[in-house]
């Protein structure tokens, strides 16, 4: 089954087409970050007018490089939510022209799903499982089942692991995109050096809070600034890191003991903290589960992940009609209830 | 021959398809930000009531504003998509000319258009023409200025012209039709011309030259946004101020 997958929800604009769910046969992304640097972080105007000239080049790209045409592929998967609304709708739009013109069956996917999906790219990994997604946008524990379907377990009350490690990036003085340099520099920090709170890890839930993480950080370095104080930043870095790392590792370790899945995909763009990527191979194997990182490229958005969420719903015999919307915000459970 | 035509970049969604110059079906549809989810069920159900199947369309014909309205980019993606899936070529036109159609659809002997539409602070995307038998000649071309100039360019170029109408898509709560001079035109509200405004591309398609792109050119087909991002404006003041 060759699905095309078209993802516009945020900075970059990308297609791809995937093999069966599995293989990557094209993919391909135009990224808008240098366009938005000078701003200091995405103005949805402009990505939406980027999205616009680039959508169509993307996706005739991405069939000729898997050397295919529209004749040979089995269906449209298209980033229908959440994510910024008029970057979603050049997406979506395209999609149903694309649609449309070929007569070719249309899926939405919402874009967490999408994250999920990544993870079972070049890999066998089968479903059940449970899955980590941590991105700029999102923290959540979720159950997914052999038909790939969403449950809840728990997710942030305010701001995501993503957006927290912006933020301290900005006030440590690393420009956008800040959360990988954090995550660099964490690396040659000490964890040690600053007492950060782990918020919430004592409660009995999968829920998260970062908020009082990044006031905790500002405060800290207001404190020292104002005693005169040198700061070193890639202490604040691992110090900060760690306390990130520590609540998400822990609440992960806790779902695998509480609801018995051995397996957990680690999903969305803070897939790629070597940070916790070590904290959470190093757990699982004490604990003795599984946990699959996709590969770097694949944790940042990206189409195929769309394309292979994609195969993986229309074998479920999803189908979406021209009606389909784009969605600013929209929860897995309003998705997979059809309310497109 | 058939030619799809489709116009979202102001409050009316409009599809049509045709033949000739005359629409064998056409839909218009104003719910507010109705327009992502209708236009490609619309262009579907126009196909059907021309008993048309997609792959037998000739050329898109997509209105490209001006407006930095979400629809405009909803029309264009679509049109862009479409047409490369297709392998037909893509026709862009103003929705200003598009509108200035819809509200002289004859042939005419001298009369003068001005399309305007509203682009906040008393200011509206406008352009003027002047229509000669089935051809539109532009007299000023897409530009941003204020409503209250507006009229005065109209009456300017006015020359000999027996008519003039004003289409404009102005609400109450704007405030600004006031701002135009009364100057003896005729003023029609884009509402009421909503349903011929797709067929009126169909007509400019016929009568009048318009750009078209195909192959790869259909990639760089944009909107014309007529006004610069705000963020773009401000950081381009900020960065005269650090200099
Ligand atoms: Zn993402």
């Amino acid at each position: 089954m060759n699905v095309l997958g078209i993802e516009t929800s945020c900075d970059e604009t990308a297609a791809a087409v995937v093999v069966d769910g599995r293989t990557i046969a094209s993919q391909i992304i135009a990224s808008q970050i240098h366009t938005h640097e000078r701003f200091g972080g995405v103005v949805p105007e402009v990505a939406s007018r980027k999205h616009v000239e680039t959508v169509t080049w993307v996706v005739d790209q991405a069939l000729t490089e898997a050397g295919m045409t529209w004749k040979e592929l089995d269906g449209i998967a298209v980033t229908c939510g959440p994510g910024l609304l008029g970057a979603l709708l050049v997406g979506v739009s395209a999609a149903k022209g694309y649609a449309l013109a070929t007569g070719l069956p249309l899926v939405g996917v919402h874009h967490i799903a999408g994250h999920v999906a990544a993870a079972c790219l070049n890999t066998d990994l089968q479903f059940p499982a449970l899955a980590l997604v941590v991105s700029g946008g999102h923290t959540e524990i979720l159950v997914v089942d052999e038909q790939f379907r969403f449950s809840k377990l728990g997710g942030t009350k305010d701001d995501a692991a993503g957006e927290a490690y912006d933020k301290v990036a900005r006030l440590v003085g690393l420009s956008y995109p800040g959360g990988p340099k954090v995550d660099r520099l964490a690396a040659v920090g000490n964890p040690e050096a600053y007492a950060f709170p782990r918020s919430l890890i004592e409660e009995d839930s999968y829920d998260f809070s970062f908020s009082g993480l990044k006031s905790a950080v500002a405060n800290e370095l207001t404190k020292r600034r104002n005693r005169g104080e040198e700061i070193v930043v890639e202490d604040v870095c691992a110090s900060f890191q760690q306390a990130v790392v520590e609540v998400l590792v822990e609440k992960t370790a806790r779902a695998v003991k509480h609801t018995g899945y051995q397996t957990v995909v680690v999903a969305g763009g803070v897939a790629a903290n070597q940070g916790l990527r070590r904290a959470l191979s190093e757990r699982a194997n004490a604990d003795g589960f599984a946990v699959h990182f996709p590969p770097l490229q694949l944790c940042t958005d990206n189409a195929a992940m769309i394309a292979a969420a994609g195969t993986f719903l229309l074998r479920a015999g999803v189908r979406h009609n021209l009606w389909l919307n784009a969605h600013a915000t929209f929860s897995l459970s309003d998705w997979q209830a059809g309310k497109v | 021959m058939a030619v799809l035509t489709l116009d979202t970049a102001t409050n009316v969604a409009a599809v049509a398809v045709g033949a000739g110059a005359t629409p064998l079906a056409s839909m218009a549809s104003m719910v507010p930000r109705g327009h992502s989810r209708v236009l490609q069920p619309a262009i579907a159900a126009v196909l059907e009531t021309a008993s048309l199947q997609p792959t037998q369309l000739t050329q898109i014909v997509v209105g490209i504003g001006p407006g930095s309205y979400t629809g405009v980019r909803l029309g264009v993606a679509t049109a862009k998509a479409m047409a490369s899936a297709l392998t037909i070529p893509l026709v862009s036109v103003s929705t200003l000319l598009g509108m200035a159609e819809s509200a002289v659809p004859y042939e005419a002997g001298g009369v003068i258009a001005l399309p305007l539409l509203y682009a906040r602070r008393k200011r509206a995307y406008g352009a003027l023409y002047r229509k000669v038998g089935r051809r539109w000649e532009a007299l000023l071309p897409p530009q941003v200025r204020p409503v209250s100039e507006w009229g005065d360019a109209m009456q300017q170029r006015r020359g000999d012209a027996r008519m003039a109408v004003i289409v404009h898509d102005f609400e109450p709560k704007h405030k600004v039709l006031e701002d135009l001079p009364a100057t003896g035109e005729t003023r029609v509200h884009l509402s009421e011309v909503a349903p011929d405004l797709a067929p009126a591309l169909l007509r400019l398609f016929h009568h009048q030259p318009l750009p078209s792109a195909s192959g790869t050119d259909i990639h760089t087909v944009v909107p014309d946004y007529a006004l610069p991002v705000e963020a773009e404006v401000r950081l381009a003041e900020k960065e005269r101020e650090g200099q």
